[in-house]
């Protein structure tokens, strides 16, 4: 036999007599905020095994996630509801395998995984191993495999280069004629076009605008020449889609993301939003002129930068003292919009829990806390990603403002983290939903 | 392919009738569309898994509905069954809502919500490798991993070679052949139907380093599953540890004669047509096959015994046949072998779960085309094909 001759492998005795252990992980192809089910069968009962979940990124690193488990009497282990007992997390935890994952023993240091084609997914390989291994798998070879695929984007979604009106962005639409409810996507200062999210969102039927504010390549969209002008004539153009419901488009923001939202909130002209969520900012933020002005400002008047142990940069400081004066922050009293925000109380880049704190108050003192929905979670960190991200606790970064590389710890713990990702992601949706669709007439939702 | 999806709709005001469409662009750019009838409820929704259906394609609640019932588009080609080639991408089906019960003119109004979904033959990972191998004509598919995996040869009728159901089964756990034995532009001629010819496909199997030797199945449908059936009984060689039959001619007819196309074409002339001019050969091979001495003793086969039997089947008098073959093993003590799940109202095509059902199309003959009348009712026959593949992969988990 020519052809299988070349690829015979040597299957050990033992290997040969048993029948062999089965894992599937459903679904096979999905979102990636879909929870998976990993079930192992066909083995001993009773029997050790390690779970090893393989993943190659776009930046060609290898990251992996294990888990320990021992199988019960009918040889079988059910991740959704058994124990791990050791490895990259503990417990019952359906989705560890994916949000515990790290770079390989031996891999570049203080990396983040993100993905930047949306049009390939992630592919996890899942593996089961003899016995519990601890971490080194250069010689385990594995009983099974499962492949899954996990997705930015579902079928149907369209994706759209804008470049018009010197707003520079993607647009992602959902299926169908719509008219759909739009979100402007806002990111933070490592600046960049970040599509993920709202492609992310888009496969939840929002028309969603990934909107690049802060590049190093392209000149004409320079921090040093756009203001706030250039949101809201991003909000502009999505009220104007054809494909988007004027009368619903909402902002969506992340750590510098957030305060910009914030900011055009709280202006209370004709670009208001219908509702804001914001993660991980903050109001003490205020833009007056450029990005560049607000960065240079900071900086100036900021408080002290620090570092950890390991040279790892705590930026957290630098707008804790802007609290105390009223003329640096935003006026969130004059915000008229449904508001979530979402913060972790280990963010260690913003000082968000005590901003959340004083945004409160500013709401109380100015009557319209009922708009607000604050979400603070324990031993969470400043990136608060859609589930089930891998947690980065700290990782490279390179300023958009001015091109400083260093590395910034962002706080948080991994299972505490990973349930933040899950829970304020449902959260999300559901403010999002209620507030963009079933509050509002002439729009259905497949 | 083989998992349900849930379809819900919100947003609507309350008691709303509301159309779901359901479209399909085949491979051979036909049209496949199907469309069902609701209304929402007080909430403003529809739940397609729970509500029922008050017209359309398909009535009552039927979670799936809107895929078993597709139907090629009037204004197309008709008559033709839905195949996929490539199992490499997916078939997209697109669902659209549309105001108020319509039945027609989908295309001059405007939707009001949609959305996409994809269907796959192959899970990730699934290895896909084409077999030219000492004459064997088929394709291979393999389930991630090293295994070693337990494995089947998975044959269809006469019409022909098809790969899709050899992906299933890969995707759900089995190293799987799918065999061409009959219409393949790359069979030498004449060796497509010699018994020489499946014996080296078993040994062929047998031989790929990533599946266990001795944990190999049979599954076919039709034509395919009576050669399976005559392999198993006769020859000592090929031991399979179990066999499903779907639909198969084997207690009237014995594949060991000669070219059967011939012979079926030489049928027709005789063959009684329905009321549309469709071709019902079944009463034909009946009346062929009363001939005890044409039909293929079973009893020699050793292993467990699966036989799925469509009982509207119009093509093959399935259900006489399964009764036959029970009967052969059972006169010679091994009728606990046999397990047969029967099916009312379910005719010849019976596919994996979802596939659409058709209730006649067309069939190549040597020379010349006819539309063949495959029998099966509808819902019916979707539900057989849905607890048919179950009890198949429940039957392949025991055995393999």
């Amino acid at each position: 036999m020519s052809f299988f001759g070349e690829c015979k492998r040597i299957y050990s005795e033992e290997m040969k007599t048993r029948i062999s252990p089965k894992i599937t992980a459903q679904p096979t192809r999905g979102l990636v905020d879909e929870k998976i089910y990993i079930r192992v069968s066909n083995l001993i009962p009773n029997e050790k095994i390690t779970l090893r979940c393989l993943l190659l990124s776009e930046d060609n690193d290898f990251w992996h996630a294990y888990g320990l488990y021992i199988s019960d009497d009918k040889g079988v282990v059910n991740v959704a509801e058994d124990v791990c007992l050791g490895g990259s997390y503990t417990g019952t935890e359906p989705n560890g395998l994916i949000w515990s994952l790290k770079p390989v023993p031996g891999s570049r240091p203080a990396l983040r995984l993100r993905k930047h084609n949306v049009f390939t997914p992630f592919l996890l390989n899942i593996s089961v191993h003899k016995g519990h291994i601890n971490g080194d798998f250069k010689d385990a070879s594995s009983l099974a495999l499962t492949v899954i695929e996990r997705w930015y984007i579902s079928p149907g979604v369209s994706r759209v280069e804008i470049s018009e009106n010197y707003i520079h962005g993607t647009l992602f639409l959902p299926p169908g004629p719509g008219p759909f409810p739009g979100i402007l996507d806002l990111w933070g200062g490592g600046g960049g076009l970040v599509e993920y999210r709202a492609a992310l969102l888009a496969s939840h039927g929002y028309a969603s605008l990934a909107l690049e504010y802060m590049s190093t390549q392209n000149t004409s969209i320079n921090v040093n020449n756009i203001g706030i002008e250039y949101f809201e004539a991003a909000i502009h153009f999505l009220k104007s889609h054809p494909r988007v419901s004027s009368e619903q488009v909402g902002i969506f923001g992340l750590s510098f993301g957030t305060s910009v939202a914030l900011n055009i909130a709280a202006k209370g002209n004709r670009i208001s939003p219908r509702c804001l969520v914001c993660i991980s900012g903050s109001h003490a933020v205020k833009i007056n002129g450029t990005i560049g002005d607000v960065f240079t400002n900071l900086k100036e008047e900021g408080g002290k930068i620090m570092v950890d142990e390991n040279n790892h940069f705590i930026w957290k400081e630098l707008i804790l003292p802007r609290l105390a004066d009223p003329s640096k922050k935003v006026k969130v009293g004059n915000i008229k919009c449904p508001l979530l925000l979402i913060a972790g109380n280990d963010d260690q880049n913003w000082p968000t829990v005590d901003s959340a704190r004083d945004m409160e108050n500013m709401m109380k003192a100015a009557g319209n806390e009922h708009l607000l929905t604050t979400l603070i979670y324990p031993k969470t960190g400043h990136l608060i990603e859609p589930p089930y991200s891998p947690h980065t606790r700290f990782s490279n970064f390179i300023s958009a403002f001015n091109q400083e590389k260093v590395v910034v710890l962002w706080g948080g713990q991994p299972k505490e983290h990973s349930f933040a990702q899950e829970d304020s992601w449902e959260k999300i949706l559901h403010f999002l939903y209620h507030h963009l669709y079933s509050s509002s007439i002439g729009l259905s939702k497949l | 392919m083989d998992e349900p999806f849930q379809l819900e709709v919100a947003c609507l005001p309350p008691h709303c009738p509301v159309t779901l469409r359901s479209t399909l662009c085949s491979e051979g750019n036909d049209l496949w569309e199907s469309f069902s009838h609701y209304v929402s409820d007080e909430r403003g929704r529809v739940n397609v898994s729970k509500d029922d259906s008050l017209g359309g394609s398909y009535i009552g609640c039927e979670p799936m509905g809107l895929l078993w019932s597709l139907r090629l588009a009037v204004g197309g080609r008709q008559n033709i069954r839905l195949r996929k080639k490539n199992m490499q991408t997916p078939l997209v089906v697109d669902i659209s809502l549309f105001d108020g019960h319509t039945i027609d003119n989908f295309n001059t109004q405007t939707a009001l919500a949609m959305t996409t979904m994809e269907r796959w033959y192959m899970a990730p990972g699934v290895r896909r490798i084409e077999v030219r191998e000492n004459g064997v004509v088929g394709t291979l598919f393999i389930p991630p991993g090293p295994g070693p995996f337990p494995a089947l040869l998975d044959v269809w009728g006469l019409a022909g070679f098809m790969e899709h159901r050899a992906a299933l089964l890969a995707s759900r756990g089995y190293a799987c052949l799918a065999l061409a034995y009959i219409n393949h532009p790359e069979l030498q001629l004449g060796s497509g139907m010699g018994i020489s010819y499946f014996q080296e496909s078993w040994k062929l199997l047998q031989s790929v380093p990533q599946v266990s030797a001795d944990r190999l199945g049979l599954l076919g449908s039709c034509f395919g599953a009576a050669i399976f059936i005559l392999m198993a009984s006769e020859l000592p060689d090929i031991s399979p540890r179990c066999l499903v039959a779907i639909n198969s001619p084997s207690g009237l007819l014995n594949p060991g004669e000669g070219n059967y196309l011939e012979k079926l074409q030489r049928l027709l002339p005789e063959t009684k047509l329905d009321a549309n001019g469709h071709f019902m050969i079944k009463d034909a091979i009946l009346a062929f096959g009363i001939d005890l001495e044409r039909s293929l003793q079973a009893g020699g086969i050793q292993c467990p015994v699966l036989l799925i039997v469509g009982e509207d089947d119009q093509c093959v008098p399935s259900l006489e046949s399964a009764q036959k073959l029970e009967a052969q093993m059972r006169a010679v003590g091994k009728g606990h072998l046999v397990t047969k799940f029967s099916y009312p109202e379910a005719g010849h095509l019976i596919e994996p779960p979802y596939h659409p059902v058709m209730r006649s199309s067309a069939f190549n003959l040597p020379g010349q085309t006819v539309t063949m009348l495959w029998g099966g009712v509808g819902k019916s026959h979707a539900a057989a094909q849905e607890d048919s593949w179950r009890r198949i992969l429940e039957f392949l988990d025991k055995h393999l």
